[in-house]
């Protein structure tokens, strides 16, 4: 393994954090916030940078790049908390199409990266793995779907998701993934905003007509691809999260230095250096899990959720002690609506409840056997 | 930046693993497994075994006897030693004063001393802190005056492990009054019979000794036991620490210990059920599990920013004081949780190793035979090697700098 970053790595790292620097501010983001606007900019931007690509192998429009590549974006985008997530939007769909690979999948894998289509997947996390919509095909080849569960993330821009559903035919269920546009009747996909003023829904279907050529795939890679998928969000999420937690300790470091109390600087005071190094600490062990998870994901092997659920409860755990520092360390001033060391704990709260709490996915680790083996 | 997994890793853990099985004895691996303080002639004898097969000094460069295995290669070789309870290697010797002297030292100092340390024909004790030069290392007091064909050591010095069973020590001490204390250090190699040594043994908290103080007094050191240059000792023992730095996390013998917590939680104690099936506890030891398998790519990624030339490191980090953090204070949470885990026998003390459970041992499960010495014991790690509390103030400083 080698963890230093080569210089295709840097100039896509750098070239991120300057774009997020000059076109999403913490300004910029309060105003796109107050005007509902920017959305399809942010996405358009991300589209003609290639950015959307950059976890995908060439043959499906990428560089070269993989996990490493997206997590290394997610969190250059994760410090300026994107309201349209790079994990919901790029990431997970994404990967979905693309392990899939069926024609179908292809052909709306590239309208999503030409910036035609904006997709999101409606994910669940990898604690539930039970299908709560159904579909069943009527005899004119149109699809009718029922039921709500997963949910999907950024969705103000949307023009598709894609859904999986247990598709019943000729008395045969199997799993299959639709892609819905946004405007179907009778679908209800109300946004809920969240405490980081990034939003969500969950599709509900209740009778929903759907043309064949909503289905894209179905079958057992179905289910596969959609797991992977989960993984890759959360580590996006992750990564994500990560960023954030560094913006934190970057801020919080520039104040320590600069706020004088008792005619010091506080950085003087040892337990405040203390606290600094344990924010510090936790932001590295936060990377490394997400390390052993990528390295896992990529390999495909077996054990790859419980590193996945390792990463979301650690760097959960760990961002949530990062941003409570922050707050802290930063006194009454940490606490403004004005300020953003408040909005980045919000943007971790949000992080610590999507996709399973640090909590389920402790229960999930304690609930395999081979946890507790000899090795 | 590539994380793919070597596959050829898993076959050479087989290959080691095999060689393990196949070469250490049974009561030698006894002991190592009770994690008891380690016997010299069993220490001696492992380094034998592996010196035949080359792998006495493992880390080494080739030129001088090493494998030239990878970083990644030697991590799991140490990984299954400790796995099957092999005698510890004497790491003062191999792994600290070592690379001094291959680094800094003279041909002459080479031949002297390197086949002895690799062969486990001599024993190193190491002799830095003082009485009153702890954490504060440079504000040692002990002198060497040169006297025209030697120099003259005076001072005391402390805390120096398995120093009782050393053949040559290595030693700071104040070469130049005069000017700043990282200036006027040197780095000398001291016979431990020199005429003016004595050694007193000091007892620890798990009633076992491996720590002791040595006092100096008018000791005559040759010119051949000054490594480099005078003044030069305060940089040479930065690099030994540095040199050590990705090691810090101490990551196989932490994973020894999970394995033998996941022992004793399955272990019916106390007429309880066993602690593995408490969710609470189970959930206890996959936050540790979690957290080590973090700390071990933490360890990956420093070995890696080590070793490769060409690429950037994703960020700025004082990595070896956030291994020694993270693994110090994780032995010590495995340790509390063996202890848990025991229940009433967690309180009871097994006098020493024994092979066979003597008459007067405490009645008990046998695994929990050996557990509350070590737990006590490791009260050393957040201590050793540079407290927590400096190895915290190296973290903020560097993330701090000037203001």
């Amino acid at each position: 393994m080698n963890f230093l970053l080569n210089e295709e790595q840097v100039l896509l790292r750098d070239s991120v954090r300057r774009y997020v620097e000059r076109e999403y501010g913490f300004d910029q983001r309060c105003h796109y916030i107050a005007t509902a606007a920017g959305g399809e900019k942010v996405l358009a931007d991300m589209a003609a940078q290639g950015w959307l690509a950059a976890g995908l192998d060439e043959r499906f429009g990428g560089f070269g790049g993989g996990l490493i590549e997206s997590c290394l974006i997610a969190e250059e985008l994760g410090k300026a908390m994107l309201l349209e997530p790079y994990w919901a939007l790029a990431m997970a769909p994404t990967s979905l199409l693309a392990n899939i690979a069926n024609d179908s999948c292809l052909a709306m894998l590239g309208r999503v990266l030409s910036g035609d289509a904006i997709v999101s997947v409606a994910l669940q996390g990898i604690l539930a793995t039970d299908i709560e919509i159904v579909a069943s095909q009527l005899s004119n080849g149109d699809f009718v779907l029922s039921g709500a569960g997963a949910s999907v993330y950024g969705p103000s821009h949307l023009t598709h998701i894609l859904v999986a559903a247990k598709l019943t035919i000729d008395g045969v269920v199997e799993p299959a993934l639709f892609a819905i546009p946004t405007e179907t009747a009778g679908l209800s996909l109300a946004p809920v905003t969240l405490l980081d003023e990034s939003t969500s829904a969950r599709p509900a279907f209740n009778q929903t007509a759907l043309p064949a050529s909503a289905l894209l795939a179905s079958g057992a890679q179905v289910s596969a691809a959609k797991m992977h998928c989960e993984s890759i969000a959360l580590l996006g999420m992750c990564a994500s999260a990560i960023g954030v937690a560094e913006a934190i300790i970057t801020k919080t470091v520039a104040y320590l230095k600069i706020r004088k109390q008792f005619n010091s600087p506080i950085a003087k005071f040892q337990s405040l250096q203390h606290r600094i190094a344990d924010m510090k600490i936790a932001l590295e062990e936060s990377r490394a899990s997400v390390h052993s998870a990528i390295s896992l994901v990529a390999s495909a092997a077996g054990s790859s959720l419980v590193a996945v659920s390792e990463a979301k409860y650690i760097v959960g755990k760990n961002t949530s002690f990062i941003a409570a520092q922050g707050i802290q360390l930063h006194g009454a001033i940490g606490l403004t609506e004005e300020f953003v060391i408040g909005h980045y704990f919000r943007a971790i709260t949000v992080f610590n409840h999507l996709l399973g709490t640090p909590s389920a996915h402790l229960r999930n680790l304690a609930s395999v056997d081979d946890y507790f083996d000899f090795n | 930046m590539d994380l793919s997994i070597d596959e050829s890793i898993a076959e050479f853990r087989q290959e080691i693993r095999h060689f393990i099985a196949e070469n250490l004895p049974a009561a030698m691996a006894e002991r190592g497994l009770r994690a008891y303080h380690e016997d010299k002639a069993d220490v001696i004898a492992w380094m034998k075994i592996l010196a035949k097969q080359g792998w006495s000094a493992a880390s080494w460069p080739q030129e001088y006897g090493g494998t030239g295995w990878s970083p990644t290669q030697q991590l799991v070789f140490d990984e299954e030693c400790m796995r099957a309870g092999a005698p510890q290697k004497p790491i003062v010797g191999l792994s600290l004063v070592a690379p001094i002297i291959y680094t800094f030292g003279s041909e002459e100092q080479k031949q002297t001393h390197l086949p002895g340390i690799r062969n486990a024909e001599t024993w190193w004790g190491q002799c830095f802190s003082e009485p009153n030069a702890g954490s504060d290392l440079a504000s040692l007091k002990t002198s060497a005056e040169f006297n025209g064909s030697h120099y003259i050591v005076n001072g005391h010095k402390t805390w120096t492990t398995l120093g009782q069973f050393a053949d040559w020590l290595f030693l700071l001490a104040v070469t130049d009054k005069t000017v700043k204390p990282q200036q006027g250090i040197s780095f000398f190699l001291v016979k431990a019979d020199s005429p003016g040594i004595t050694m007193r043994p000091i007892h620890s908290i798990e009633k076992g000794h491996t720590l002791n103080e040595f006092f100096f007094e008018d000791v005559a050191v040759p010119l051949s036991g000054l490594i480099g240059e005078v003044g030069k000792g305060w940089s040479y023992a930065k690099f030994l620490l540095e040199n050590e730095r990705a090691w810090s996390a101490e990551i196989p013998r932490n994973k020894a210990l999970l394995n033998k917590l996941k022992v004793i939680a399955a272990e019916s104690i106390d007429g309880a059920q066993p602690l593995l099936a408490s969710a609470a506890f189970r959930e206890k030891i996959c936050e540790l599990s979690a957290r080590l398998n973090a700390l071990e790519y933490m360890t990956l990624r420093a070995m890696s920013e080590q070793h490769e030339v060409a690429g950037e490191p994703l960020s700025a980090w004082e990595a070896g004081s956030i291994l020694h953090i993270k693994g110090s204070e994780m032995q010590q949470e495995i340790g509390a949780l063996m202890m848990e885990a025991l229940g009433s026998y967690g309180a009871v003390y097994f006098p020493r190793y024994l092979a066979t459970r003597a008459e007067h041992y405490p009645a008990g499960p046998d695994i929990a035979h050996g557990v509350a010495a070590d737990y006590l014991y490791r009260r050393a790690t957040t201590i050793y090697g540079g407290s927590n509390e400096i190895q915290r103030n190296i973290i903020a400083g560097a993330m701090l700098g000037k203001f």
